[in-house]
């Protein structure tokens, strides 16, 4: 595949699907006919590195295709931060992100059976994290990868291919980082899993069963599941390793990731039937905002637990369909 | 500062923004007359190009299929040099289009240049 038609597929990419080959097709021939000419001005074909100058005059995938969209929405505040072209996946992305926190919040009321107010708190907690982040991460693309003419390379552009949903971050960033995305992550990842279990298993080990945090003790959502969840910290900070140093072994990875789902939605549901995770120290000598608090925590902790729930099971459903495939013969 | 203030465009950008707006109506007025012949994109870029209208692909093509959609030019798709090329052309309401949109242009043109004889010292 020439530079120009891989540069062609990632702008297919984000067309509207009805009119891709209509609008590939013109712009195709725009493309050819420019090469064409330019090489017939020097007198000979153009050098890869010529015909990267063009496509990059060309603009970026994102840009090109924003253009046809007929869609000028964007996010300002003083100026614009997040432009046209990335604005239709800034808003999936984001309205898939708060519908599933909202979905989580509603499971967390009727399961958890917790007070209303609490758990609305609890909702809205993630969601105010989850805007502020996915903004932050779409302003930042925006910013270096769109608007700046270097931010980006046409050797480096690759397709997702007619099968793969571009409206995911994921997707933007094997979009921007071009064929070494897949290596790319699982390195970053692997390590990135493994430097935040650590943390994690230290800090749980550490700190996971105090007698009292101030006028907190920990409930039993919390107490007697200790066990249960330092063995999961420690199968999870397996995976990662092993992906390290044997990073073939494929059936491996997507297997203990099953293992570990499993076990993270059954102490999950266990940990929601259990009730409360902090419970007041000296009920005796309690204030009413001390209550409160209590009601607070317990709610967001609620929320969290039944939205990793949900999560992990739409994850450990989709390895599991992958174990599946590989395992058939 | 103020945020406000902070953020306000500075000249340049402020001659940018105005010279584009400026531009964008009589783009298409110089599409519309152009393609009283019919022409391929590319074509056409090179047409306007030559008679000193630069305009990129990424403004063009996008033009070329919102007036087509609205009714104003005809396409075609048209085997030439071994690749498939859309022909555009001015459809009969176009020419009409056109003709009013030309009207318009010399009575803004007349205004403009009264004023600006008025102003001149």
């Amino acid at each position: 595949m020439t530079l120009v038609d891989r540069y062609l597929r990632a702008v297919r990419d984000h067309l509207p699907r009805a009119e891709q080959d209509d609008i590939i097709n013109e712009l195709a021939d725009s493309l050819h006919s420019r090469i064409e000419d330019e090489a017939s001005t020097r007198g000979r074909p153009l050098l890869e590195t010529e015909e990267a100058a063009i496509l990059k005059e060309f603009g970026h995938p994102m840009a090109v295709a924003a253009r046809y969209r007929n869609d000028e929405r964007s996010v300002t505040f003083g100026r614009r931060l997040i432009g046209p072209e990335l604005f239709p996946t800034y808003m999936k992305v984001l309205g898939v992100n708060v519908a599933i926190t909202l979905l989580v919040a509603v499971i967390a009321l009727i399961a958890g059976g917790g007070p209303l107010l609490s758990t609305i708190y609890g909702g809205l907690v993630p969601i105010a994290i989850q805007l502020t982040i996915v903004t932050a991460v779409f302003v930042f693309i925006d910013w270096r990868f769109v608007r700046d003419p270097d931010g980006w390379d046409p050797r480096k552009v690759a397709s997702m291919g007619p099968d793969v949903d571009f409206s995911t971050v994921d997707g933007i960033a094997r979009q921007l980082i071009g064929p070494a995305y897949p290596r790319l992550v699982k390195v970053t990842t692997s390590i990135l899993e493994i430097g935040l279990l650590a943390v994690a298993l230290t800090a749980w080990l550490t700190f996971g069963m105090p007698d009292r945090i101030g006028f907190l003790a920990p409930g039993p959502g919390w107490r007697d599941l200790f066990v249960a969840v330092t063995v999961v910290i420690v199968l999870s900070l397996l995976t990662p390793v092993v992906t390290l140093v044997r990073p073939t072994w494929t059936r491996f990875r997507v297997a203990a990731h099953v293992l570990v789902d499993v076990a993270s939605i059954t102490i999950g549901a266990v940990s929601l039937s259990l009730g409360s995770w902090v419970v007041l120290a000296d009920p005796a000598t309690a204030t009413p905002d001390m209550v409160g608090l209590v009601e607070l925590v317990n709610g967001i902790v609620r929320v969290s637990i039944a939205g990793t729930i949900v999560l992990t099971a739409i994850t450990g459903a989709l390895e599991l369909r992958r174990l599946v495939r590989m395992l058939r013969p | 500062m103020s945020a406000q203030h902070a953020t306000s465009p500075t000249p340049d950008s402020s001659f940018e923004n105005l010279r584009l707006e400026l531009r964008r109506g009589a783009l298409v007025l110089a599409v519309l007359a152009r393609l009283r012949t019919e022409h391929y994109g590319y074509a056409l870029r090179k047409a306007l190009a030559e008679q000193g209208m630069d305009i990129d692909e990424n403004t063009l093509y996008p033009l070329l299929r919102r007036l087509e959609t609205q009714g104003l030019l005809d396409s075609e798709w048209r085997e030439e040099d071994k690749r498939p090329k859309r022909f555009y052309r001015l459809s009969a309401k176009g020419d009409a289009v056109l003709v009013r949109l030309l009207e318009q242009w010399t009575d803004l043109d007349a205004s403009l240049r009264r004023i600006l004889t008025e102003v001149q010292p």
